[in-house]
């Protein structure tokens, strides 16, 4: 299945969970009897969808998922936006006072929390926590939609279980999730770089539980990978001039150190773990779709295998029979009444024929000197034949298997016995318990009537 | 499939399928038997009487990409004797010619023996084969005339497998013809039993063609093992769709509503109703996978009929013919397959038959206990499928598997209930695993990536598909 785009398989499990919608009980028929491209059974699989898809038009409905699900990203980052713009002008917004450490956790605190929940997720196995917590609203959504009985509600639960369900869906709501902290983090950065370019700010910070040192120090550490990269930070004695209630009167490079510093924060902090997971994901969802393998063993695809897959060619007659006989030909068939039980004279002489090892013979009724002999080749035909010349016999009866079916060569052998006797019996010895055909029965009365056997000089007789 | 020149023989073209012509006495299962090979009822015609197939015809098996092998259905033979003679009388005109040559000759010219024409074809087929499989009905005796018919194949020169046909409880017939065709020198021989499909006899008959065709071995080879994995996965669907019924069925859980006067009998009501149906679903579906025809279904002696099982799965009957104690659940009719579930925080506490067993009795215990048992637990109360039903539902599917797979013995003659089944046991393991499927109703959607998942369902899979078990 390597060479099937992950698309095309979702498209062939839309084009499954409709069929299995519209017709549950029926079995999927082909629908392409010939004219394939492809020896590959995943090829054909691909073909006989696109010709459902345009034969009866589910274009449409194959879309609708995708589609609503492209506007509801859409509508989300517009919200995530909102609330990133928001929520960075509502942090500074009022006096033109920042508070540094407040903005920096409106801004990055809770996106903070929330990588760190997704990590957990993660590295726990829990599904809900790895979706991310913006979300999680909406597996709801799968349930409202699946509801709809018709073929575009089939189509979406399918579109849905292959892109929203299993290692797929991991990965893609994790992208999402990755996706709308950005738009938050880079609307909010993008407001608050709007809001410093022509506004003044004073930046203060304040504490009631920790000390002077304590925020020094966290605005080194912090200050550490953004020197690096270039941002200008403000020294320790910068941070403690900075703190409320200082009469201190920050400069223009105090400001500037502190919208550096928070701005640096905010991109290598909030924005940058955003951006890589992002990236990170977006591998890992190309990956899962690549790995996605739809399940051969369904009932639905083995019985599509068997129909688009055939064992063998069909069946070419080579030599035809061109005789124009007919199996029925011989004239009237004789009417199938149960001939009268009339019973065998005495004088008649009993022959044998190809009769199978455990039947009735010689017949228990019969005496020994009224047996010719049984004729299973050439050699007891002979003997047999010679006997019955000795014998001058004039009636014989010939007994047979009714099971059996008599062939051109047993009728020939029939006719003969039938040629050196007078008149002939035709007796069908039928095994315990078995009732011979109505078929069976009328092969053996036109075997009859083609060796002059009179049709009430025919009997069953039971062994 | 590519259509090859079917005139000639693939003498030493290696891409060229190999010939191989189904020849016998008339009535001795060709169609039958080239049918079961190809799975397709609807090939020829198959009448119980002489001379139904009257003309040749070829079909071709092969893997996805190439024919390799062109099988040919002929007429029967009828007149073997006057046949052989025939011949005979002509090689006496034609002394120093081969056996092959007279028979071309006397092939050559059909209107001088209009009563031959059926034979003429069959010789002819032969005379293009490569491999002639000779079919015989063991049921019969050696005859004068089976035995010139063999002469007669023999002189075309081409190796004969004799294939020995409805072998079913005629061990007697089967020695008897086994030394009769060991006197024609003709020791590679194979058993089939057309009535019921057979994976091994095919397999067998592909590799006895190897070992007859050198210059075929690695086509055959391909065939071989193509068959086998179309086969294997018949049986993985088999066993993965009776998994996802074991599953639909042990999770099964419907709220009783308390609230109503027989809310525990109308809830075990639907249960039964659900169980039901989910295993005719599974039913059909096995049989599709399969392609299991009503025919099949009662060649192979199926306990099902018309899609349905015979045996009520909540009657007392189905539990016996399992072996299965009828649990004291079990036994009263109305209260026949139901579980009691308590669940707290959407964890199952159990089945009626381990509650039930612990307070002593099923269903009419646990009504009488309800009341502390509400106040215990405080947990919701559902019916569910007890363990009894799933279990007999486990052995059921099992038996149905492998007379699907025919890996059960396939007769003619009915089997008796009681004999093969009385041997059926849940396996060891059974009551932990049954456990674990019921903690996991979410498995029912398939595979979601659960490492529990894989690893349950691949247990069951390995006990249903085990032949030994």
């Amino acid at each position: 299945m390597a060479n099937l785009s992950f698309d095309t398989k979702v498209l062939i499990e839309q084009v499954r969970c409709i069929e299995t919608q519209l017709s549950p009980d029926a079995p999927p028929e082909p629908a392409i009897n010939s004219g394939f491209r492809s020896r590959e059974f995943d090829d054909r699989l691909v073909q006989r969808a696109r010709f459902l898809v345009e034969q009866r038009q589910w274009g449409p409905a194959l879309k609708h998922a995708a589609g609503t699900w492209r506007t509801s990203i859409v509508v989300a980052c517009g919200v995530a936006a909102l609330f990133g713009a928001g929520a960075t002008i509502a942090a500074i917004s009022g006096d033109s006072t920042i508070n540094i450490y407040w903005l920096l956790i409106v801004l990055i605190g809770f996106n903070f929390l929330s990588l760190v929940l997704w990590i957990t997720g993660f590295a726990f196995g829990m599904e809900r926590l790895s979706r991310g917590v913006l979300t999680l609203g909406s597996s709801w959504l799968a349930n409202l939609v699946g509801r709809r009985d018709s073929v575009t509600g089939a189509a979406d639960k399918a579109w849905m279980n292959s892109n929203l369900g299993g290692r797929v869906g991991k990965w893609r709501y994790s992208l999402v999730n990755h996706g709308l902290w950005l738009v938050y983090l880079g609307t909010g950065l993008l407001a608050l770089l709007l809001a410093l370019t022509v506004r003044q700010y004073d930046f203060v910070w304040g504490t009631t539980l920790l000390s002077n040192s304590d925020f020094v120090q966290l605005t080194e550490t912090l200050g550490l990978t953004l020197q690096t990269l270039g941002f200008a930070t403000p020294d320790a004695q910068q941070v403690i001039e900075t703190r409320i209630g200082s009469e201190f009167s920050p400069g223009a490079d105090h400001r500037y150190r502190w919208a550096q510093f928070l701005m640096g924060a905010l991109l290598v902090y909030g924005i940058l773990p955003r951006v890589v997971l992002l990236l990170v994901c977006r591998g890992m969802l190309r990956a899962a779709q690549a790995g996605f393998a739809l399940d051969y063993y369904l009932p639905y695809y083995m019985r599509l295998r068997q129909g688009l897959m055939p064992a063998h060619g069909d069946s070419i007659v080579v030599d035809a029979d061109d005789t124009g006989r007919d199996l029925q030909d011989h004239g009237a068939v004789p009417v199938l009444t149960h001939a009268q039980v009339s019973r065998i004279p005495e004088t008649t002489f009993w022959i044998g024929v190809e009769l199978r090892e455990g039947s009735d013979w010689p017949p228990s009724q019969v005496s020994s000197e009224r047996v010719l002999g049984h004729i299973i080749d050439s050699v007891s035909q002979e003997e047999v034949m010679q006997r019955l010349q000795d014998n001058t016999a004039r009636e014989i009866a010939i007994a047979v298997n009714a099971e059996r079916a008599p062939d051109r060569g047993l009728q020939r052998l029939v006719k003969t016995l039938c040629e050196n006797a007078e008149l002939a019996w035709l007796v069908l010895l039928e095994k315990d318990g078995a009732i011979t055909s109505d078929a069976r029965l009328e092969d053996w009365y036109r075997l009859a009537m083609n060796c002059d056997i009179a049709a009430d000089h025919i009997m069953q007789s039971p062994e | 499939m590519s259509n090859p020149d079917s005139a000639a023989t693939s003498n030493g073209d290696i891409d060229q399928p190999l010939l191989v012509a189904v020849v016998g006495h008339t009535n001795t299962g060709k169609t039958s038997l080239i049918r079961t090979l190809i799975r397709d009822e609807k090939f020829g015609e198959v009448q119980d009487s002489a001379g139904t197939t009257r003309e040749v015809t070829r079909i071709g098996i092969g893997t996805a990409d190439a024919e390799v092998i062109s099988l040919y259905d002929t007429p029967g033979l009828e007149d073997s004797s006057a046949l052989l003679a025939e011949i005979r009388a002509l090689e006496s005109r034609h002394p120093q010619a081969s056996p092959a040559d007279i028979l071309q000759r006397f092939a050559a010219e059909p209107e001088r023996h209009p009563e031959f024409d059926q034979d003429i074809k069959v010789i002819l087929q032969a005379l293009h084969s490569d491999v002639l499989l000779y079919i015989i009905d063991v049921r019969e005796s050696v005859l004068g005339k089976y035995k010139d018919e063999v002469s007669i194949l023999g002189k075309c020169g081409k190796p004969i497998i004799p294939v020995f046909n409805f072998i079913s409880d005629n061990e007697d017939g089967l020695v008897r013809w086994r030394e009769q065709m060991a006197r024609f020198n003709l020791h590679a021989a194979l058993e089939f039993d057309t009535v019921a499909f057979d994976f091994e006899a095919e397999k067998r008959l592909y590799q006895k063609l190897q070992s007859m065709q050198e210059r075929h071995y690695d086509a055959l080879q391909s065939l071989l093992d193509y068959r086998q994995g179309i086969w294997d996965r018949l049986c993985q669907a088999g066993a993965r769709r009776i998994f996802k019924l074991l599953l639909v069925i042990g999770t099964y859980r419907q709220v009783v509503d308390e609230g109503a006067p027989d809310a525990v009998e109308r809830a075990t009501e639907q249960m039964r109703t659900f169980t039901r149906k989910a295993e005719e679903k599974a039913l059909k579906d096995l049989l599709g996978i399969f392609s299991f025809s009503n025919t099949d279904v009662e060649l192979q002696q199926l306990p099902v009929k018309d899609g349905r099982w015979e045996l009520d799965v909540f009657s007392p009957a189905a539990l016996k013919a399992f072996g299965l104690n009828a649990g004291s659940s079990a036994l009263t009719g109305a209260a026949a397959g139901a579980g009691i579930d308590l669940m707290v925080g959407g964890l199952t506490l159990g089945t009626a038959t381990a509650i039930g067993a612990a307070l002593g009795a099923g269903m009419a215990t646990a009504r009488r206990y309800r009341q502390e048992l509400k106040a215990l637990w405080e947990g919701k109360k559902w019916a569910c499928v007890d363990d009894n039903t799933v279990a007999l539902i486990y052995l059921r599917q099992k038996n149905l598997l492998e007379k699907l797979t025919h890996r059960g013995h396939a007769s003619l003659e009915k089997l008796e209930v009681t004999s093969a089944r009385k041997q059926a046991r849940l396996p060891d393991g059974w009551s932990k695993i049954l456990g674990e499927i019921r903690q996991h109703p979410q498995w029912q959607a398939g595979d979601v990536g659960d490492a529990d998942f894989s690893r349950v369902q691949s247990v069951v899979i390995d006990w249903l598909l085990d032949a030994g078990a």
